[in-house]
């Protein structure tokens, strides 16, 4: 039971745990630092805390050698509790190499709170209902089945003062409070309930607007003058003319939105007759389509027409 | 105005009258600090643009004292059009390698050589010629995109720049009023040589 309760029981408990940890007397500043980086590690892998040494050495980047020095000091120091061969067993006579770490809660120190052995200050604690706490807070109310800290100034505790006591309940590191009872019994919803909620949700989703039927013609059409070409001249045998209908008819309803059905049949046979010609050269594993919208840039530029007739003129 | 039109090897005396008049118009604006400082030398491939800008580069770039302040050889440079892209696909290189090996030294070096250089062509040098701007055979969507902004920002700043092309300035490779704003174009008709 005692030991349960000074065992944080969660990461984050675990690392709370941790970081309210003071440096033990007898131990040097520099052991410290490095035993309380060991000590980090080990609550990281909370809750299911047992890290290699190899691993601790790996992430805190300390020997393994002296991983092992600082893990016993943290024994030594109270802090830490190892339970030796915890893991699966290869064979029955040889134990296994695995420890079980857990970080143990930190003592309260005499001199801080002018008393000894209450333990009050530090996540919840086994406590003797006496009658006027046991009125009050019942062990039982807890869902973890630990007793709540007793509500009232402990004994021996009289310098501490009100505000002190409040300081140290906020430094509680306990397992976390159990959750308050439910006034309500939840009702697990009927089938027909979720049903009748799933159909009103597809009803409101939106369906895509319909395309206009001209970029599905100019889809299929280029796929048909791509195949023409690819029997008529033998080029490209391998090459794919689309991707997809679908995506070639986005496509053309994204950027050919302004211009005729014509314009772009014309536009694209004269990318045709290019790469039939070889006047268009096609990048490994490009198709024709791709090619065509220049996703993938093209090598050359077809100017339709001549572009300095305008300046010969001048 | 300067009467010794022939100048290290290449004459304007061999240029038409239509280009002797914005090359030179184009040489009193770099000079005197007004008007457009970018120069759009343009025609087909075999016309003779890079003739037609090298007898305004040199004669620009070897007088030096005619600036202010002086300037020297190593503030004008010609870089051909494809090397720029190269240049860019380079930066893009060394980016991927820093992401890749961000704790290598020499790639680190290597990346930020590469936007030296960069940065040296589009900021530093008083007079930038780009030449063989030819747009069949660069790719085009990258010099669009990744140089001609630094270009353009060049003229805007009054960094004397010429760009010898095949492209005219109203294209749909180019945005439409930069090049007439910040440009004096040139059309080379025939051979600039003849």
């Amino acid at each position: 039971m005692h030991e349960s309760n000074t065992l944080a029981t969660t990461k984050q408990a675990a690392q709370r745990a941790v970081d309210a940890m003071t440096q033990p007397e007898g131990m040097t500043r520099v052991t410290w630092a490095s035993v309380h980086l060991v000590l980090e590690v080990i609550a990281q892998s909370y809750p299911k805390a047992y890290p290699s040494q190899a691993r601790i050495s790996e992430r805190t980047g300390i020997p393994i050698r002296s991983v092992q020095r600082y893990i016993a000091a943290a024994v030594a120091a109270d802090l830490l509790v190892v339970e030796a061969d915890a893991g699966a067993k290869v064979s029955r006579r040889s134990p296994s190499k695995t420890n079980r770490y857990y970080v143990k809660l930190a003592p309260v120190s005499a001199a801080n709170l002018a008393r000894d052995k209450s333990h009050y200050s530090y996540g919840v604690v086994p406590v003797t209902p006496s009658p006027e706490t046991s009125s009050l807070v019942p062990p039982s109310c807890s869902a973890s089945g630990l007793a709540a800290p007793p509500p009232t100034k402990p004994q021996g505790s009289t310098v501490v003062s009100m505000r002190e006591y409040e300081d140290e309940r906020s430094r509680d590191v306990g397992p976390p409070a159990a959750p308050p009872l439910r006034s309500k019994r939840r009702v697990r919803p009927a089938a027909s309930d979720i049903v009748s909620d799933i159909d009103s949700q597809r009803r409101k989703r939106k369906r895509p607007p319909a395309q206009p039927p001209q970029a599905r013609r100019l889809a299929e059409y280029f796929a048909v003058i791509w195949e023409q070409m690819q029997l008529t001249t033998g080029m490209h045998k391998h090459t794919r003319g689309l991707e997809s209908i679908g995506q070639a008819q986005t496509y053309i309803n994204a950027h050919f939105k302004n211009r005729t059905e014509l314009e772009v049949r014309q536009m694209m046979n004269e990318f045709v007759m290019a790469v039939s010609q070889g006047h268009i050269t096609l990048k490994a594993k490009q198709s024709g389509w791709m090619c065509f919208t220049g996703a993938w840039g093209r090598d050359r530029h077809i100017d339709t027409g001549d572009i300095y007739a305008v300046y010969e003129e001048k | 105005m300067d009467d010794d039109l022939n100048y290290k090897g290449v004459s304007m005396t061999k240029l038409p009258e239509s280009l002797k008049e914005p090359l030179l118009q184009w040489r009193e604006n770099v000079l005197t600090g007004d008007g457009k400082q970018g120069l759009w030398v343009f025609g087909k491939r075999t016309a003779g643009t890079t003739y037609a800008s090298q007898v305004i580069y040199k004669r620009m770039a070897f007088q030096e004292d005619r600036w202010d302040p002086p300037m020297t050889l190593t503030d004008a440079k010609r870089v051909m059009a494809i090397d720029l892209v190269e240049l860019v696909r380079a930066s893009w290189q060394a980016a991927a390698s820093i992401r890749q090996y961000g704790d290598d030294f020499a790639v680190f070096t290597e990346a930020q050589s590469v936007q030296d250089r960069l940065f040296h062509l589009f900021y530093d040098l008083r007079l930038l010629w780009i030449d063989d701007l030819h747009h069949e055979t660069i790719d085009w969507s990258i010099y669009r995109k990744n140089i001609q902004p630094y270009v353009e920002r060049r003229v805007k700043m009054k960094m004397p720049t010429i760009v010898s092309t095949s492209l005219p300035p109203v294209h749909d490779f180019l945005p439409g009023k930069v090049i007439g704003t910040h440009f004096i174009t040139v059309y080379v008709k025939t051979d600039g040589a003849g």
